[in-house]
């Protein structure tokens, strides 16, 4: 099981992401009050969409070319529900999208919980 | 057989045409910004990234990097491949790849380049900074190394300490609060070395800069249902506006008409500033006409 945490500019954790093998991801709001309807409909409709088209995971690699010389490749890769690698890509898409909840104009962040 | 006089000159035009778009280059310090004009959909000029690199990046941050190019070919090995920065024993070149398709908005996708670029920039960085200062390699090994999962800024930050470098430098630059949110302990440590002290508030995102616009234009004017505005405060308006113009534009608000006005704070708060300055003067003329 993995868990990716919703979180609020002060760390005030306001959902979870959950993945379990081999490809069930739910949205638990459990005891959360401060959550509004606008803030669940929206990770709500981004989960489906995301798990319907899947989700770019940004990776790398250092390599070396044909002369010997080093390399830094930055690429990515599609990643869907059936990988627990989604819930990474999850996280950096909510990141770099800069998700806004409506009610406070809060920014979501994401992270993976350790 | 051909001979060739020296006097001989080309008079067809497309091959000049040809030739005017092969030197079309910038250079910012010794590096050579070049191909950016073959991007789809005219996204981005090697001029708006030379100007992002002048107003973003130090200049020894590009110390030995002999070019950055777009290459409008997909990589021969992978069409997922973003950017590559290759090390060599003259210096670092960086090639920046097309952006993926994962945005609906050419604005998205020009981020999505800046970002791939500025990644780039920090491995250009951490080459020379983990040779010739080997006190902050440490600590930035060392800071790598017990990060937990959730203080990286990405998940492909957790890959090596150079990538979580270049991926916290790009972060530092283009989205300051992620990477305080995810360890202040490396933000520190890019204030105070990479960065000299020099901190960032630039937005990267169009929902983030649009929330600012708006936020903005309520403290000067009120918009009812229609439209119409009524303005609290319309020469504070217009000295705002113009601290927010790109650098180089010498349009000055006080001709244009009130409705005129908004837009233009509108429009600045959907850009990320970066635009050139000719598509802004273009725009305002646009504006000043109707």
């Amino acid at each position: 099981m993995k868990v990716l945490q919703i979180v609020n500019p002060t760390r005030q954790l306001l959902a979870q992401i959950i993945w379990e093998s081999p490809n069930e991801v739910k949205l638990d709001f459990s005891g959360n009050t401060s959550i509004t309807g606008e803030v669940s409909d929206k990770l709500r409709d981004l989960l489906e969409a995301s798990k319907l088209k899947g989700l770019p995971l940004y990776m790398g690699r250092k390599e070396q070319d044909k002369d010997g010389h080093a390399v830094f490749v930055e690429e990515y890769t599609v990643i869907k529900a059936d990988r627990e690698e989604f819930l990474p890509a999850l996280g950096d898409f909510i990141n770099l999208n800069h998700l806004l909840s409506n009610d406070q104009n809060e920014r979501l962040f994401a992270f993976i919980q350790p | 057989m051909i001979n060739y006089s020296p006097n001989e000159t080309v008079e067809d035009p497309i091959r000049f045409d040809e030739l005017n778009q092969k030197v079309s280059h910038e250079f910012v310090g010794g590096t050579e910004i070049s191909k950016f004009e073959d991007i789809w959909g005219g996204l981005i000029s090697n001029k708006e990234i030379a100007d992002y690199l002048r107003k973003n990046i130090f200049m020894s941050h590009l110390e030995n990097c002999q070019s950055i190019k777009y290459d409008a070919n997909p990589h021969p090995v992978s069409s997922s491949i973003l950017g590559m920065t290759t090390l060599s024993e003259n210096g670092q070149d960086i090639t920046v790849y097309a952006p993926n398709v994962w945005f609906n908005s050419s604005e998205g996708a020009k981020q999505q380049l800046l970002d791939a670029l500025v990644h780039e920039v920090g491995h250009n960085v951490h080459v020379k900074l983990f040779e010739q200062d080997p006190v902050f390699a440490e600590k930035w090994k060392t800071l790598f190394d017990k990060s937990k999962d959730n203080e990286f800024v990405s998940w492909y930050a957790k890959t090596s300490e150079y990538e979580d470098f270049a991926e916290s430098f790009k972060t530092y630059v283009r989205d300051p609060e992620l990477l305080k949110m995810a360890s202040i302990e490396k933000y520190d440590l890019m204030k105070q070395i990479p960065f000299s002290g020099r901190e960032y508030n630039a937005p990267s995102s169009e929902s983030n800069i649009l929330q600012q616009g708006e936020a903005r234009l309520k403290e000067f004017c009120d918009l009812n249902k229609d439209g119409v505005v009524d303005w609290k405060d319309l020469e504070r308006a217009k000295q705002e506006v113009m601290k927010l113009l790109p650098e180089g534009v010498t349009y000055t608000l006080s001709k244009l008409s009130s409705p005129n006005a908004i837009i233009v704070m509108r429009y600045l708060s959907l850009i990320n500033f970066n635009k050139s300055v000719k598509q802004f003067e273009e725009f305002i003329k646009k504006v000043s006409h109707k």
